[in-house]
């Protein structure tokens, strides 16, 4: 058995992603699946990019532009600011 | 309102991650990282930002990087600066006998040997001395040095704000950048300690300092803010981008510019990008278009915010003459009023710091003090490989909620952390569970933030709303006044108990109390406690003074009463719970107030 490699993409592990860990996988070409090192993790890259989605829906305004600086945010409550 | 810009750029030879991607075809590296730096130069002027450009060691050997640099100098006014990162190459290992890629890790010596090295050859190439240095953190020897031997020098990227425990946590403990406790906003280093503020003109080193990036200031706490800062690769590598769009670099940004609300007009923003994250391979699962696209999306938007008036771009060195000209004296402090802007959870926190201390206060748990650095101490840690520190370049704490334990976790109790107890008839409720936000004035009188008032129900139905409301004095006392605005029982007693569950340390792990002595005084005497892990305490009436003194931090930590307070206890804790505790407590009804005074001092 020859040595694996990180895939065509450098994905890192998203079970290690999830704890704000960055840890490459490498790729096994035979079994078609990805691996982790520091933890248990394997799975096909259809695994790695739900994990990737699903790991994002921590952030619940990463999709939202707040327009901080607009007239309709400058005075309102969102920020108290020096007299 | 203005937000002052600085945008740097660093050629390197051979960036860590190009090199690593290569496997040692160092032609084909040079070519692409050279590559990379004049497209984000190109980006730079097509957005008309002027840039600093801060030169490595093994570009000054490359001819024609030089060449590069000299006309974007003489056409754009980019400034020339200086680099103590990304310094290896051959040349490098050969004249200094290392392979060490940490400036500040090596050997006073040999810091000494790099600098003038450096410095002599980067006048060789450019017939100047540079004004700017930079590296993700620079020792106050180090830098002490540069100043004497090289006058022009005028200001240095000096530290990673809170680029510490998490981020070595995150890089698989691998990222040796133990660098928390220091400033996040610009400042004038004291002689004694980089991260201390000159407390006046005899302490001023002479050069201004900035962090590397202008980080986010709550994700900077609780998350490795490598992740969450002015660098949208940095933001690609958090996965907090959706598709081709990045929002969250938007928000960051607007929160900048609106720190400048609590500093006399102005904030001061940083972008430090290496060629390495717009490498041809993409980074992780960030491919060579998206980081691109990135870069564009936050110069763009800088960009704009300069039409709109919010932002003024400036070279490192025109932004020392500007923070020296600006800067209303040595005692001014540094404010930041910071909201969530990713996570949607409203929480808000407030940060201060001047000559004495930097303090973190988190109106999500109420109001309580999770983050306390002793300034006033100007602590003489040097770090290298031929000190006591060796790589750890931390400022110490003598509060840390987020490494050491803060609001109730078992029932061992607080971990570290300032803040109170509310209690009736029994019950005990902390103020840590008591959501709310503040707002922040600045007064002739001392820097205030006054909370919003919580609301605080009893199981006999007793509900009471409380005020609390921080006073900075200008003699360095952090005053904590709290009163129950309304209470649905004018006659109820409500008992309020400071508590301040003191430590030190720099990251997770206890380090040894013993040492540490307590002190309780009221007009009948003192009485003090040798900390042993024993589990001693002492009470008594009417205190007038509570003293934690920290010889491992040569730090005094006075809790005084301003309202007189019914008692008040030292207490010493055991290796389970390795904190000291000062408390003081006041009984009070609805309309009542305490007040108490918290100095932090140098120990003598």
């Amino acid at each position: 058995m020859s040595q694996d490699r990180k895939g065509r993409i450098n994905y890192r592990c998203p079970n290690c992603f999830a704890k704000e860990v960055d840890v490459d996988l490498l790729y096994d070409k035979k079994k078609d699946e990805y691996y982790c090192v520091k933890c248990c993790f394997v799975g096909t890259e259809a695994d790695i990019l739900r994990s990737y989605e699903q790991n994002k829906t921590k952030y619940k305004l990463y999709r939202i532009m707040l327009n901080l600086l607009g007239p309709a945010n400058v005075n309102s409550s969102w920020f108290q600011f020096r007299k | 309102m203005k937000m002052l810009l600085n945008l740097v750029h660093r050629p390197e030879m051979a960036p860590e991650y190009i090199a690593c991607q290569s496997h040692g075809e160092s032609k084909a590296v040079k070519n692409e990282s050279f590559e990379i730096f004049k497209l984000q130069q190109d980006m730079a002027h097509q957005a008309g930002l002027k840039t600093t450009i801060m030169v490595t060691y093994p570009s000054l050997f490359e001819p024609e990087v030089v060449e590069t640099i000299k006309a974007h100098h003489k056409k754009y006014g980019d400034e020339i600066g200086l680099s103590l990162w990304g310094m290896n190459c051959p040349h490098f290992n050969k004249e200094f006998e290392t392979e060490e890629v940490a400036f500040w890790f090596l050997s006073f010596e040999k810091k000494k040997k790099v600098v003038n090295g450096a410095f002599t050859r980067f006048h060789d190439k450019f017939g100047f001395y540079p004004n700017s240095v930079s590296c993700y953190y620079i020792d106050v020897q180090s830098l002490a040095y540069m100043k004497s031997k090289y006058p022009s020098l005028k200001i240095a990227v000096a530290t990673c704000f809170e680029e510490g425990v998490n981020v070595f946590h995150g890089t698989n403990n691998s990222w040796y950048t133990f660098l928390e406790g220091g400033p996040w906003a610009p400042w004038i280093p004291s002689k004694e300690n980089l991260y201390c503020s000159a407390s006046d003109k005899t302490d001023d080193l002479g050069v201004v300092a900035v962090p590397h990036l202008t980080r986010d200031m709550l994700l900077s706490i609780e998350s490795r803010n490598d992740f969450f800062a002015s660098h949208p690769h940095g933001i690609l590598r958090a996965m907090a981008y959706d598709g081709q769009e990045m929002p969250y670099f938007y928000n960051l940004t607007d929160q900048w510019v609106l720190q400048a609300n609590y500093n006399h007009g102005f904030s001061y923003y940083m972008i430090f990008v290496g060629p390495g994250w717009m490498s041809k391979a993409g980074r992780w699962q960030a491919s060579y278009e998206l980081s691109v696209k990135a870069y564009d999306i936050a110069l763009k938007y800088l960009a704009k915010l300069k039409a709109d008036g919010f932002v003024e771009d400036m070279t490192m060195s025109a932004y020392a003459d500007w923070f020296r000209d600006n800067k209303k004296s040595y005692k001014e402090p540094t404010i930041a009023l910071w909201e969530d802007v990713l996570y949607g959870s409203g929480r808000q926190v407030f940060w201060y710091l001047d000559s004495q201390f930097r303090v973190l206060i988190d109106p999500h748990q109420g109001g309580a003090i999770v983050d306390i650095r002793p300034y006033v101490a100007k602590l003489d840690r040097p770090v290298g490989a031929d000190t006591k520190y060796l790589a750890n370049a931390m400022y110490p704490y003598i509060i840390n909620s987020q490494h050491r334990s803060g609001f109730s976790t078992h029932y061992v109790g607080e971990g570290s952390i300032y803040s109170c107890k509310v209690c009736h008839k029994g019950e005990e409720i902390d103020l840590c569970t008591c959501r709310t936000k503040g707002r922040y004035e600045n007064r002739e009188n001392g820097r205030k933030l006054t909370l919003d008032p919580v609301t605080i129900e009893f199981a006999d139905g007793i509900t009471i709303s409380l005020c609390t409301k921080f006073i900075f004095t200008p003699e360095g006392c952090i005053q904590i006044e709290r009163e129950i605005v309304d209470c649905n029982n004018g006659d109820a007693e409500i008992t309020l108990r400071e508590y301040l569950n003191g430590t030190y340390g720099t990251n997770e792990y206890p380090e040894d109390l013993r040492g540490v002595k307590l002190l309780i005084a009221n007009a009948e005497g003192q009485t003090t406690i040798d900390y042993n892990y024993d589990c001693k305490s002492k009470t008594c009436q009417y205190p007038f003074e509570l003293r934690a003194i920290v010889p491992q931090v040569n730090t005094k930590i006075t809790l005084k009463p301003v309202i007189e307070a019914d008692s008040g206890t030292i207490k010493e804790g055991y290796l389970f719970s390795p904190i000291y505790k000062l408390s003081l407590s006041k009984t009070i009804k609805k309309g009542g107030k305490t007040k108490v005074c918290l100095k932090i001092e140098k120990a003598e």
